[in-house]
């Protein structure tokens, strides 16, 4: 049985999630709370697999409890369930929040965010890797585009499009944005795709706040993980980001579709960011060895650490609550087979820039490549598109 | 006449100079001529006679190889070219000591020279004898034995006498070297030394010459420049005085559009300073709104959660116990035709434990009770919004002031409920007061904001720590008094004389304007005419006192056309 604990200092809330979340009490072990430090000494008794807590409480606020709750106990999921409105406050949970649900809040959404996020994690296999993922509240930023966004922001007026072209190539920059900007806090009636999109509806101001003084945006240290270059995977991933959106325009997807299929494609290997920083010489060896026994990363992985990276991103973008055929996309972006959509996905787009980004690099490594899954390309229709596909990617690789 | 005398000095200096150095390079001829004529002497009388001594040595040497060949030999016709051969030689030799004997100098010498030839004589005449019995008489071993024992000695000798000549000769060269080189070396010394003091005299004399050159080119300018700028300060005295001139008419003329535009400006500055308070306290009233719009939301928000949370639960539960009633209905239809089975009991307890019935009863009084509450929560803060944005609040009306503190606390609850509480002692006798409700309502927000503020910083200090608000109000004569007091961080002496400025504060950004308190003074002191004090202590609180009439005087009740 899961573990929940919500915290709120208003006890009429509490009583009200209890009655209404009561038809769940043969799944759920639910604990309701009224203050952050009662949170905090139940957790240190108890394993909490999600902990749900109110913004605005006297003592400490949810904020500095979830700050404690990702320091003492980082496999926890951490969710915000708040009244408050104030852009400020929000900013203020970007780094301890997964997730910011807005009261009001249907009990059915709140049920369906907790019930996703456990499904989540029954699917991660392996512990360390779910604690790892759990923990992670920023991502590392290429210290060069950090620097250009850093000079863009502190111009006089800085130019929108500028501020979302640099954020676009930067892995760790877009899931957080787009973390943001689909939290139910701005209450968007259809999630945001786009990071160019993510910019705009944020405002300069709040990614000012995010990028120059929250500390949202952490910089990458080369030195961590030997063997992997957060630029070499910077440019792949967006070049697989173009190479998806582009194989999604050939085969006339609305924009939505080619917004998603950009997006899966640059965070595709959003894992792999989240295994080198955390795990620093361990994923040293990872890659060390997928040359020595001549296997894909993913399979060194897996055969390592039960998980690959596809889990370890797909798991965290879900956690971050972004959208669904995004995380999709990333989970199988090496075996679209294990997706039982039989039409065109963003996973399929991003299996096929995945695999052309690799074998149009020019980049010549011992680490074998990924290829094209031939097999379940035929089954669901779409083998004889492939040499299209190739011709077009070759165009805009050299374009 | 000073250009003469420039060119003068400067005709002498240079005569001065050439005759230094014709007398310097006079100088340097002689002593050249004078080391010259060393190297000639050396060459004409030793050296020559050094040569000549050693070609006669030479000669000599030669005669002697062809006497011992001669007396190896017994063919006459082998014999006669060799002694052909000697004639010449000695006619040669001969030559050569005639030369020699010309050139003599020292009695050494010509003794060398006589020993040579004395020692030749004996040589030559043995050597003839030798030479007879060698070829009249043929007397060969006796020609030989006379050669070795007699004519060979001798010819030992002349050989040394002619070595003694030349040694003689090549010692007196090398004297003369010595000589020569010990004057050359005076003389280089001697020339260098004039080389020398030619260059320094001709310095002395070029400095001396210039200085003297540019002494007199400066002083020809000073008197230009002097005669110029006399010309130029009367040109400038006599521009200044026309500008003068112009300027003061100028001037006048200035004063008077000056005088005109001051008079314009000050009307319109006062109007403008009027509409900027009008401004500043529309601006601060913006302020107050964005600050409270998210404390308001969030107030609402909350209960708005748990009514919606409860009232679907009654829903919910209601379906359940419309589901049990069914049932029980049935039950009550079967008793009443005596049909009662086991199974419908049994469906009639299952359904009751599946429906948590238990649960329902327990939990839905409490859940429509606490909807309720939240339904009153929200129709509170709903109506203390409405009635502290008072739509007629910008007429003077005759208020309730206790009311109005009230509901301008409600407000601001978000502002203060999570850093402390509040304590309302309002005094039920106060009568009802003119006044701008409105303004009234925001100089009491203000105040109310600070003191959150001040607790908010001591609470910071101390977690989980809640500090106190007290709002009194009370009857002083004409006068009513509201007194907000805080325990908060007190007003730190220096600043005190200050808080009251428009602008000023302490605050970090995005926290305050500096807008607060001027407004309150504004407000209670401009508009109705009342006083604001302030009773503080660092580390205890702050106490701010209102007093405000309770009939507005005249002087201020005319509302502004702007506000």
């Amino acid at each position: 049985m899961k573990t929940l604990l919500f915290v709120d200092d208003e006890p009429n809330v509490l009583q009200g999630l209890q009655r209404q979340l009561r038809p769940m009490r043969h799944e759920w072990n639910m604990n309701f709370l009224d203050g952050g430090q009662k949170a905090l000494d139940f957790m240190a008794a108890h394993p909490v697999d999600i902990v749900v807590s109110d913004m605005m409480m006297p003592g400490m606020d949810g904020s500095q409890l979830l700050t404690e709750v990702l320091k003492r106990h980082p496999q926890t999921v951490r969710i915000i369930l708040s009244g408050h409105a104030e852009r400020e406050a929000v900013l203020r949970l970007v780094g301890p929040a997964h997730q910011y649900l807005s009261k009001p809040c249907d009990a059915e959404e709140l049920r369906r965010a907790i019930a996703r996020a456990l499904s989540l994690r029954d699917l991660m296999g392996n512990e360390r890797l779910k604690q790892l993922a759990t923990r992670v509240n920023n991502l590392p930023t290429l210290p060069t585009l950090y620097t250009q966004l850093t000079e863009e922001l502190r111009k006089e007026s800085p130019a929108m499009e500028r501020v979302g072209e640099i954020i676009s190539h930067d892995i760790g920059m877009t899931a957080k944005m787009l973390q943001l900007v689909n939290s139910a806090f701005f209450g968007l009636a259809q999630p945001i795709n786009n990071p160019q999109d993510a910019v705009i509806y944020l405002g300069l101001n709040t990614i000012r706040s995010l990028a120059l003084s929250v500390g949202i945006f952490s910089q990458y240290d080369e030195k961590l993980c030997r063997l992997f270059s957060l630029d070499v995977l910077a440019h792949h991933s967006w070049t697989t980001g173009v190479l998806a959106r582009g194989v999604a325009h050939m085969e006339g997807q609305e924009l939505k579709i080619l917004d998603q299929c950009f997006l899966a494609g640059l965070l595709h290997d959003v894992g792999q960011l989240v295994l080198a920083a955390g795990l620093h010489e361990e994923y040293t060896g990872v890659i060390a060895k997928t040359s020595q026994q001549n296997l894909p990363v993913w399979q060194v992985e897996q055969e390592l650490f039960g998980a690959s990276h596809a889990d370890v991103g797909a798991y965290l973008l879900a956690l971050w609550g972004l959208p669904n055929p995004i995380i999709e996309a990333v989970a199988m972006h090496h075996e679209p087979s294990r997706s039982a959509a039989l039409e065109f996905s963003p996973a399929i787009a991003v299996h096929i820039a995945d695999v052309f980004a690799h074998e149009f690099s020019g980049i010549k490594t011992e680490v074998p490549l990924p290829q094209l899954d031939t097999g379940h390309l035929t089954k669901i229709g779409f083998a004889g598109r492939i040499e299209a596909w190739r011709a077009g990617c070759q165009t805009l690789i050299t374009t | 006449m000073k250009s003469f005398s420039i060119s003068a000095r400067l005709t002498i200096a240079f005569c001065l100079l050439i005759a230094l150095l014709a007398a310097i390079g006079g100088l340097a001829l002689n002593r050249t001529q004078r080391v010259n004529e060393d190297l000639n002497d050396l060459v004409k009388h030793h050296w020559a006679k050094v040569q000549l001594s050693r070609q006669a040595l030479a000669f000599s040497a030669a005669n002697n190889r062809i006497t011992l060949q001669v007396f190896l030999m017994t063919n006459k016709d082998d014999i006669d070219p060799l002694l052909a051969q000697r004639a010449q030689n000695t006619e040669n030799i001969s030559g050569l000591v005639k030369q020699i004997e010309r050139d003599l100098e020292s009695g050494r010498e010509r003794d060398l020279l006589t020993a040579v030839k004395e020692a030749r004589t004996p040589y030559v005449e043995s050597y003839k004898r030798a030479l007879k019995l060698q070829l009249q008489d043929q007397r060969y071993d006796e020609a030989r034995l006379a050669m070795v024992q007699v004519t060979l000695p001798l010819l030992i000798r002349y050989h040394t006498a002619w070595n003694s000549f030349v040694q003689f000769q090549g010692d007196q060269m090398d004297e003369s070297a010595r000589l020569a080189e010990v004057r050359y070396l005076a003389t280089r010394k001697q020339m260098w030394l004039l080389i020398v003091l030619a260059v320094i005299s001709a310095t002395v004399i070029m400095v001396l010459v210039t200085r003297r050159i540019a002494a007199g080119v400066a002083a020809r300018q000073r008197a230009e420049e002097a005669l110029r700028q006399a010309h130029d300060e009367l040109e400038i005295r006599v521009e200044q005085r026309t500008t003068a001139l112009s300027q003061s008419n100028q001037n006048l003329r200035d004063e008077i559009v000056e005088r005109r535009k001051a008079e314009a400006e000050r009307v319109k500055a006062e109007a403008e300073r009027d509409a900027v308070e009008v401004q500043l306290h529309q601006a601060q009233k913006l302020e107050a709104v964005g600050q409270l719009a998210a404390g308001i939301a969030h107030e609402i928000n909350t209960p708005t959660q748990f009514v919606g949370d409860n009232t679907r639960f009654v829903q919910q539960s209601f379906q359940t116990i419309q589901e049990t009633c069914r049932l029980y209905t049935e039950m009550l239809q079967a008793a009443k035709t005596n049909s009662v089975t086991p199974e419908l009991v049994t469906r009639i307890e299952k359904a009751a434990v599946a429906g948590d019935l238990d649960f329902l009863f327990k939990e839905i009084p409490d859940a429509i009770s606490q909807t309720l509450e939240g339904v009153e929560r929200i129709t509170k803060i709903v109506r203390a919004m409405k009635e502290f944005s008072h739509p007629g609040s910008r007429e003077k009306v005759a208020a309730d002031l206790n009311k109005a503190i009230e509901s301008t606390v409600i407000v601001a609850s978000s502002e203060w409920k999570y850093v402390a509480d509040l304590k309302l002692k309002l005094d039920p006798q106060l009568p009802l007061a003119v006044c701008f409700l409105g303004e009234f309502n925001q100089a009491i927000l203000n105040l109310v904001v600070n003191a959150a503020h001040a607790i908010g910083d001591v609470v910071k200090q101390k977690p989980g720590t809640k500090g106190e608000i007290t709002i009194r109000t009370r009857r002083d004569g004409d006068l009513a008094e509201v007194r907000v007091s805080d325990t908060g961080t007190g007003i730190p002496e220096k600043i005190r004389p200050r808080i009251f400025e428009p602008f000023f504060t302490t605050k970090d950004v995005g926290r305050g304007t500096g807008q607060g308190l001027s407004v309150v003074y504004g407000t209670i002191v401009k508009r109705h005419g009342g006083t604001v004090t302030f009773e503080t202590e660092v580390g205890r609180g702050t106490s701010f006192i209102i007093r405000l009439p309770f009939k507005l005087p005249e002087v201020s009740s005319q509302p502004r056309s702007q506000a």
